[in-house]
């Protein structure tokens, strides 16, 4: 009995801690007007390189997107507001720490290779770490680009630092 | 009454390498299908109908839990149904969990059939000459933990009369602390007997009742020619984004038909075998 009930408090507890919605509701949501945009721009040129074949031709999944976001949210919360907009497939994993996009547009990672994946910049500038620490400001320019060669393509070569 | 497990070991184990490795390294459901019809099937005939639905039933419920969790890793897929945190659960997930259960109900039942089939004489046979020590790992292993259980309840039973005043995780450490004993002594009279028995020479013969006739060479050929023309008109089944299947030509449905003669064989050649048996009875 008592182990039942402590599955039970499992459970609720699992349960409580997602949202679930029905995909209507889902991409019926509209965020409330702020009057702060971004923009927003999925470019897959690298995979259509890539692949060569006939199913994914076009580079641009989203092209010069603007989107609203209140103060305090993230790039995640960007990429979702966008994708959900523009009802695009995405995939994450990570909690509220660290959120990694493993695919967009059910293009994923290790899709095109073993150093292949999706990174992004804002203003041209490519932060190393998750898309969820990074708030936004007004005005940003959010690019996620997908990468065969571990950044060396999109201009974000990657360095490993030292350890001291 | 010759059966398909009296066919020479080496076409046994070129059948059943074909039809596991056909099982288990795919997740198209027009194959996976016919794989779980014929391994069922054939299991039902060595082992009885009951055993068979007994066994299935257990598959099922590991189809449909494989079927129910796989969405939630998986979110690839363009059906949406609904959303959890974000990321959406998808039809497409959910069939794929129901084809990797599937793959893995055939596999599970392919190697319940190997099991019956392959006694430690054909084992001895197919790995004897070849590395004796690993024949003789083989078939110490598979004798290992049987017997480890069968004497664990010899001596369960038997401390469970003697000593009722004891506690339950006190009798079953008891018994297990004898198990060990036992089987440490047991390792060394394996050991004593095998060199009795000569284990250790360099010059040994081996008598096997097994020999390779035309009419194992002639199945052998058979199932040869089925896996290469399989393999030849082989067509993917995809899930992601859409489930789709490419467009079938001539050679694709043959490949199916053919992966169905191949995965059927062994039932039919009991059925063939038992209706001869019937008919070859006497009827005075």
């Amino acid at each position: 009995m008592k182990r039942f009930s402590a599955l039970v408090i499992l459970a609720v507890i699992l349960i409580g801690g997602c949202s679930v919605k029905s995909a209507e509701e889902y991409y019926g949501e509209t965020n409330a007007e702020t009057g702060l945009r971004v923009k927003i721009s999925i470019n897959c040129e690298n995979a259509v390189k890539y692949l060569k074949d006939n199913k994914r031709v076009n580079p641009d999944i989203l092209k010069d997107c603007e989107v609203g976001f209140k103060k305090g949210e993230t790039v995640f919360d960007a990429l979702k507001t966008a994708c959900k907009e523009n009802k695009i497939q995405f995939e994450y994993n990570g909690s509220s720490e660290s959120v990694y996009i493993k695919g967009i547009d059910y293009l994923y990672e290790f899709d095109c290779g073993e150093l292949s994946g999706w990174e992004y910049s804002v203003n041209g500038e490519f932060p190393s770490v998750g898309c969820n620490a990074v708030r936004l400001n007004d005005g940003d320019e959010i690019k996620w680009l997908y990468t065969c060669d571990l950044g060396a393509d999109i201009g974000n070569v990657f360095k490993a630092t030292p350890h001291n | 009454m010759n059966t398909f497990r009296n066919l020479h070991p080496v076409t046994l184990l070129l059948y059943f390498s074909f039809v596991t490795v056909f099982s288990v390294f795919n997740f198209n459901p027009v194959y996976l299908c016919f794989s779980l019809l014929g391994a069922a099937l054939y299991f039902a005939s060595v082992k009885g109908v009951f055993v068979m639905l007994k066994s299935m039933a257990g598959y099922f419920i590991m189809l449909l839990a494989v079927a129910a969790l796989n969405p939630l890793f998986s979110h690839n897929g363009a059906t949406a149904l609904f959303f959890i945190n974000d990321n959406r659960v998808t039809l497409e997930a959910f069939c794929f969990g129901a084809a990797l259960g599937l793959a893995i109900a055939s596999a599970l039942c392919w190697f319940s059939c190997i099991g019956e089939v392959f006694d430690s004489e054909k084992l001895l046979y197919l790995f004897g000459r070849a590395s004796p020590k690993l024949a003789a790992v083989i078939s110490l292993s598979l004798r290992l933990v049987p017997g480890i259980f069968k004497s664990f309840k010899e001596i369960h039973s038997a401390q469970s009369s003697f000593s009722s005043n004891q506690g339950r995780v006190r009798r079953f450490l008891s018994s297990f602390s004898a198990v060990i004993t036992q089987s440490l002594e047991n390792s060394i009279i394996t050991a004593d007997s095998m060199n009795a028995r000569g284990f250790a020479l360099k010059k040994r013969t081996r008598f096997s009742r097994f020999r390779f006739t035309a009419y194992d060479a002639g199945f052998s050929a058979f199932f040869v020619l089925l896996g290469t023309f399989i393999c030849v008109g082989w067509f993917s089944f995809e899930f992601y984004p859409v489930i789709s299947i490419g467009r079938l030509n001539a050679l694709n449905i043959m490949s199916v038909v053919l992966f169905a003669v191949m995965s059927l064989t062994p039932f039919a050649y009991e059925v063939k075998e038992g209706v001869k048996w019937k008919i070859s009875l006497s009827k005075i």
